[in-house]
C-alpha cells in the first residue's frame, strides 16, 4: 500500500472536531471506570480503538495517556484509602507468638493487596489493547513509557511505596516464612503472588529499574534469616550432636532451596544456601568436628559412612571446611597410628631408640652353607641316680612376657585394620576425594614409619603368615592378604630394610622347610618384583633355585651311600649360593664332629667337586640341626637339636655311665670350642622346656667347675622334640618368628648401611656421568629421587659419599665454582 | 469472497475457527479466525481479557469501513497467509482508486 493522501482528514471540518474529540475522551474515560469495575461487557473494542485511535490522529495522544493515568492514580488512591489502609493489622504489644486472629488479619491484608494487584493488571490488560494505536504512535514520539508499563509505576507509587504498606506487606511475610520454619502450615500460593507482584514492579522510571523484590525485600528476607540460623546453631551447640545437627542442616538447606523455588524467588536462592551454609556450618566447623561423642573422631571410629559423607559435603560448601576436617582427621589418624606404635611397638611418639647402641662385628665373606645333619645314633642310659631338680627358670619367663609385649604381628594387623578402615572412610565417606587421599596416605606414612621396626614387622607377618597364617585358607583369601600386605609394604619408605628382612625370614622358611605354600611365596615374589624390581626378586629366586638343586643333590648324594652299603647317617646338604642369600652366621669349620658325620661330610665335598670342579664349599654348621634317637628306660625319644648339641651328646654324654659328672672345664677341654657356644647349648639342654641334663648347682651362670649330669628320668609324652636354642641373653628364643635382638639389629642395619653406601655412591656415579657437571645441589636432589624408591638417603650421608668419590678421583671440584662437581673420566 | 468459507460456528465456546466481520455497509464477511488475526487490532479485539461485546458474539462491526475496502483487506489476509512463507509471490493487485482509503485502513487495522 502506498500513496498518501489525507482524504480522511480533509473530509472533518476543524470545528467538528474539536467537538468529537472531546466527545471520544468521555466515552473512552466513561469505559475506563467500567473496565476497572469490571464491566467491559457491554462496550465495543472496535468503537473504543476507533475513538482512541482517532484521538492520536487529531493529536490528542497526550490528553489520553495523562487522563488515564489520572483515573488510576485516583482510583487506586480511592482503594488505599477505603480498602487498605482499614485493614492495617494491629499487633498487641509484647506478645511474641501472634494469635490466631493477629495472623487471620495479617493474611486478609495481604490479600486485599494481592486483590487489588490483581484487578489493577487485570483493567491495566484491558485498556492496553485499546490504547495499543496509541501505544505505537504517540507514545514512542512522545518518549513516553507503554501506558502498561506507566500504570505499574503508579501503582508502586501509591500503594507499595506507602511507607505502611510496605513494611506491612514486609513483615507478614517474614513472619509467615517463620512460621513455616516452626513447623506450621502456611498460605504459600497467597504469599508466591505477592512475591510476584514485587518482581514484576520495577524502581525507576524506566522499563528495566531493579525489582522492588530486589530493593525492598530481599535483604530483610536474608537478614531476618541470618538471625533466624544464628540462633538455632546457638542453640544446637549446647545439645552437642555433631551428626543430628549435620542431618539438621541439610534438612534446612532443602527446606531454604524449596522455599525460595516455589513461593519466593529463585534470586535468592544462592544467598540464601550460602547464609545457611555460613551460619550452621562455616561458623562453627572446628566445633562440629571436636564434639565429643558424635564429632569426627566417632564417626571415624564407629565407621559411620553416611554421616562423614554428610560431612564432606557439607563442609565442601564453606570456606575452609574441607580444609579443616582433612586436618583434623591426619591428627587423628596420626594418634590412632601412635597408640598401635605404643601400644604393639613399644615406640613412645619422638622417643630416641635406645636399641642400636651395641656393636657386634661379623661378616658373610665366604660361601656360606648349611648342613643339616640327620643321625640315628644310640645314647643309652641307665637312670639310677637321684639328681637334683632345678627348675629355676621363673625369672626367665617373666621376662618373656614383657618383651612379648612387642608384638610385631599385631602391629601389622592393627595396620592393616587401620589402612583398611581409612580406605572404606575415603571410598564411602569423602568421595575418593585425591586431596584426601593424598594427605591421609601421607601422614599415614608418617606414622607407619614412625616404627623403626616397621619393615622387620612387616616382613615377620608375612614370614608368619606363610609359615602357619595361610593355614586353612582359600587361595582368593591368601591373595587377599597378600595383596594387603603390599599396599602396606608401599608406605614403608626403607624399603631395602624391608628386602633384607625378608630374604633373611625366607632364606628360614627355605632351609627349614616352614613355607606352607610355594602358591604363595611365589604370588609374593611377583608383587614383590612389581614393586622393587628385578634386582630384588632374582636373589629371592636364586634361593628358590639353590634349595631345589640340593635337595636332588642330597638325594642322588645319599643312593650312591647307599650302594657303598655302609652304614651311616642319613645326610641332607643345602648348597647356598653366596650372592643369594643373607646368612650372617659365623663360620665354625673346626666342629669336632663324630668321626661317622666327618666321613659323610667329607664324601659329600668328594661327590660335590666332582660334579663341580672350581667351586669351594664351606660348612655352615651353625645353621645345621641333626636328629637323634636316645633310648630312655620309659622308650626311645627322637630328638632334634643343633649340630654344637649333637656333638656334646654323642661325644660326651653317650659315654656316660651312672654315677659320672662332668664339669664344664672338662666338657670344654674335651671339645675345643667357642665357650660361649657351649655354654649356650648348655643352657638349652638344663634350663629349657626339655631337661635332658642336670647342672650341679642349678643357678643359672655356667662356672668352670659346675657339674653336668645325664637326666635319666627324662620323659615326655612326645615322641618327637626340638631343643629350642637359648639365645645370648639368655631368654628362650624361638628364632625367626620373633622380633630381632639388638645384636642382631644392629648387625642388620650395618648390613644395611653398607650396601646403601654402595648405591649412593652408584647413584652419584650415574647421574655425573650423564651430566659431566653439576652443582651440589642438584646432584643432592637427584640422587634422593633416585634412590628414594628404596630408602631416604639423608643430605649428609650423600655428601660424605661424594667426598669419598672425590678422594678417589671419580670426581672433582671446580676450580671456578666450589659448588659445582665435575666427572672424571 | 462474501461466501467463502461459510461459518460453521457462531455460538460454540470460544475457540471459533472463524470470525465474521461486518462492513459499515452490513456486508458481512466470515472469514478464517488465523487470517483475520493477521491485523494487529483484531487480533487485539478477540483476544483482550475483557469481555467486550466482539469476543462475545465473535463479529466485529467495522463503522468506517467500506464493504469494497473490507473485502480487499480479507483478500490480503489470505494473500498474506498463503503467500508470508513463499518464495514466488504473485503481486497483490490494487486499484488505485481505492489505494489511498486502503493504506488508512491498513495503518487502522495494523497490517
Amino acid at each position: 500500500m502506498h500513496e498518501n493522501n489525507r482524504r480522511f482528514k480533509s473530509k472533518n471540518k476543524r470545528l467538528e472536531e474539536r467537538s468529537k474529540t472531546d466527545e471520544y475522551w468521555n466515552k473512552l474515560r466513561n469505559a475506563f471506570y467500567e473496565i476497572f469495575n469490571k464491566n467491559a461487557g457491554e462496550l465495543s473494542f472496535e468503537e473504543l480503538y476507533r475513538y482512541a485511535y482517532n484521538l492520536v490522529l487529531s493529536k490528542e495522544g497526550k490528553r489520553i495517556y495523562n487522563g488515564t493515568c489520572e483515573i488510576m492514580e485516583e482510583r487506586l488512591k480511592e482503594i488505599s484509602l477505603q480498602e487498605i489502609k482499614p485493614a492495617f493489622p494491629v499487633h498487641e504489644p509484647g506478645n511474641k507468638y501472634q494469635s490466631n486472629t493477629e495472623i487471620e488479619r495479617d493474611l486478609d491484608f495481604l490479600r486485599i493487596i494481592k486483590k487489588t494487584w490483581d484487578n489493577h493488571i487485570m483493567a491495566i490488560t484491558e485498556i492496553k489493547s485499546l490504547l495499543m494505536y496509541m501505544d505505537r504512535v504517540f507514545v514512542p514520539r512522545a518518549k513516553l513509557l507503554p501506558i502498561y508499563e506507566k500504570s505499574q509505576h503508579i501503582f508502586r507509587d501509591i500503594i507499595i511505596y506507602d511507607e505502611n504498606i510496605k513494611e506491612f506487606i514486609i513483615n507478614i511475610i517474614l513472619k509467615q516464612i517463620e512460621r513455616e520454619r516452626s513447623g506450621e502450615m502456611i498460605d504459600r500460593s497467597l504469599i508466591s503472588n505477592i512475591i510476584s507482584m514485587m518482581l514484576d514492579l520495577h524502581e525507576g522510571d524506566g522499563e528495566t529499574g531493579l525489582s522492588l523484590y530486589k530493593s525492598i525485600f530481599e535483604d530483610r528476607y536474608l537478614e531476618s534469616s541470618r538471625i533466624y540460623y544464628a540462633n538455632l546453631s546457638e542453640k544446637f551447640l549446647d545439645e552437642n550432636d555433631a551428626s543430628e545437627w549435620l542431618k539438621k542442616s541439610e534438612y534446612h538447606m532443602e527446606e531454604e532451596k524449596n522455599r525460595t523455588e516455589q513461593y519466593l524467588s529463585t534470586f535468592s536462592t544462592r544467598e540464601i544456601l550460602r547464609i545457611v551454609e555460613q551460619e550452621t556450618i562455616e561458623k562453627h566447623v572446628n566445633t562440629i568436628i571436636e564434639m565429643e561423642n558424635s564429632g569426627l573422631k566417632s564417626l571415624v571410629k564407629d565407621d559411620k559412612y553416611s554421616d562423614l559423607k554428610r560431612m564432606y559435603n557439607l563442609f565442601g560448601k564453606v570456606n575452609n571446611g574441607r580444609e579443616e576436617l582433612i586436618k583434623a582427621l591426619c591428627e587423628y589418624i596420626k594418634e590412632l597410628g601412635e597408640d598401635i606404635n605404643e601400644t604393639w611397638a613399644l615406640v613412645t611418639p619422638q622417643s630416641n631408640e635406645s636399641n642400636k647402641h651395641i656393636n657386634n662385628n661379623t661378616n658373610t665373606n665366604i660361601n656360606t652353607n648349611n648342613n643339616t645333619i640327620k643321625k640315628n645314633s644310640t645314647i643309652n642310659k641307665n637312670e639310677n641316680l637321684d639328681l637334683l631338680n632345678s627348675k629355676n627358670n621363673q625369672s626367665s619367663k617373666t621376662e618373656h612376657i614383657t618383651k612379648q609385649s612387642i608384638n610385631p604381628k599385631q602391629w601389622v594387623i592393627k595396620y592393616l585394620e587401620l589402612k583398611e578402615k581409612l580406605d572404606n572412610i575415603l571410598e564411602r565417606g569423602f568421595d575418593n576425594d585425591k586431596k584426601f587421599q593424598m594427605k591421609m596416605n601421607s601422614v599415614f606414612q608418617l606414622i607407619i614409619n614412625e616404627n623403626p621396626k616397621a619393615s622387620e614387622s612387616l616382613s615377620l607377618f608375612i614370614d608368619d603368615n606363610l609359615k602357619k597364617g595361610i593355614k586353612g585358607k582359600s587361595d582368593d583369601e591368601i591373595e587377599d592378604l597378600l595383596n594387603k600386605s603390599i599396599v602396606l609394604f608401599r608406605f614403608i619408605s626403607d624399603k631395602d630394610v624391608f628386602e633384607r628382612y625378608y630374604k633373611q625370614h625366607l632364606a628360614k622358611r627355605l632351609l627349614y622347610k616352614k613355607s606352607l605354600s610355594e602358591d604363595a611365596e611365589r604370588i609374593m615374589i611377583t608383587r614383590l618384583q612389581m614393586e622393587c624390581g628385578h634386582q630384588f626378586t632374582t636373589k629371592l629366586e636364586g634361593m628358590y633355585k639353590d634349595i631345589s638343586i640340593s635337595s636332588e643333590l642330597s638325594s642322588e648324594f645319599k643312593s650312591l651311600e647307599k650302594s657303598k652299603g655302609k652304614k651311616l647317617p642319613e645326610l641332607n646338604v643345602s648348597v647356598l649360593t653366596k650372592i643369594f642369600w643373607p646368612m650372617s652366621g659365623q663360620i665354625t669349620p673346626n666342629l669336632p664332629y663324630p668321626i661317622e658325620i666327618q666321613t659323610l661330610m667329607d664324601d659329600f665335598s668328594k661327590f660335590y667337586y666332582s660334579r663341580h670342579s672350581g667351586r669351594k664349599l664351606l660348612w655352615q654348621s651353625s645353621l645345621g640341626s641333626a636328629d637323634l634317637r636316645i633310648n630312655y628306660e620309659r622308650g626311645s625319644k627322637d630328638i632334634n637339636i643343633c649340630n654344637l648339641g649333637m656333638i656334646l651328646l654323642i661325644n660326651i654324654f653317650n659315654k656316660w655311665a651312672p654315677g659320672d659328672t662332668y664339669t664344664f672345664r672338662q666338657i670344654q677341654t674335651e671339645l675345643d670350642v667357642n665357650d660361649l657356644e657351649l655354654k649356650r647349648v648348655l643352657q638349652s639342654l638344663v634350663f629349657s622346656k626339655y631337661k635332658l641334663l642336670q647342672k650341679i648347682p642349678k643357678s643359672r651362670d655356667i662356672k668352670d667347675d659346675d657339674e653336668f649330669i645325664v637326666n635319666v628320668k627324662f620323659s615326655t609324652p612326645l615322641n618327637r622334640i626340638k631343643i629350642p636354642m637359648v639365645v645370648a641373653s639368655g631368654n628362650i628364643h624361638n628364632r625367626s618368628s620373633i622380633i630381632e635382638n639388638n645384636d642382631e639389629r644392629e648387625e642388620t642395619f650395618r648390613h644395611i648401611e653398607d650396601s646403601r653406601r654402595f648405591q649412593i655412591d652408584a647413584a652419584v656415579v650415574r647421574i655425573m656421568k650423564g651430566r659431566k657437571k653439576m652443582y651440589h645441589n642438584n646432584l643432592i636432589t637427584e640422587v634422593t629421587n633416585q634412590l628414594s624408591s628404596r630408602f631416604m638417603p639423608s643430605p649428609t650421608a650423600i655428601k660424605k659419599r661424594i667426598e669419598s668419590l672425590i678422594e678417589r678421583e671419580y670426581m672433582e671440584r671446580s676450580p671456578d665454582d666450589r659448588k659445582i662437581y665435575l666427572y672424571l673420566a | 469472497m462474501e461466501d467463502d468459507n461459510k461459518s460453521v460456528s457462531s455460538n460454540e465456546e470460544n475457540t471459533y475457527d472463524t470470525v465474521k466481520l461486518i462492513s459499515s455497509d452490513g456486508f458481512e464477511f466470515i472469514i478464517d479466525r488465523k487470517c483475520a488475526m493477521i491485523s494487529g487490532t483484531i487480533k487485539n479485539m478477540l483476544s483482550s481479557p475483557g469481555n467486550f461485546i466482539e469476543s462475545v458474539q465473535n463479529e466485529i462491526h467495522f463503522n468506517e469501513i467500506r464493504a469494497e475496502i473490507l473485502e480487499k483487506v480479507c483478500e490480503y489476509f489470505y494473500y498474506k497467509a498463503k503467500y508470508s512463507n513463499a518464495e514466488d509471490v504473485p503481486e497483490f493487485y490494487i486499484d488505485d482508486n481505492l489505494a489511498t482509503e486502503l493504506l488508512m485502513v491498513a495503518e487502522y487495522l495494523e497490517c
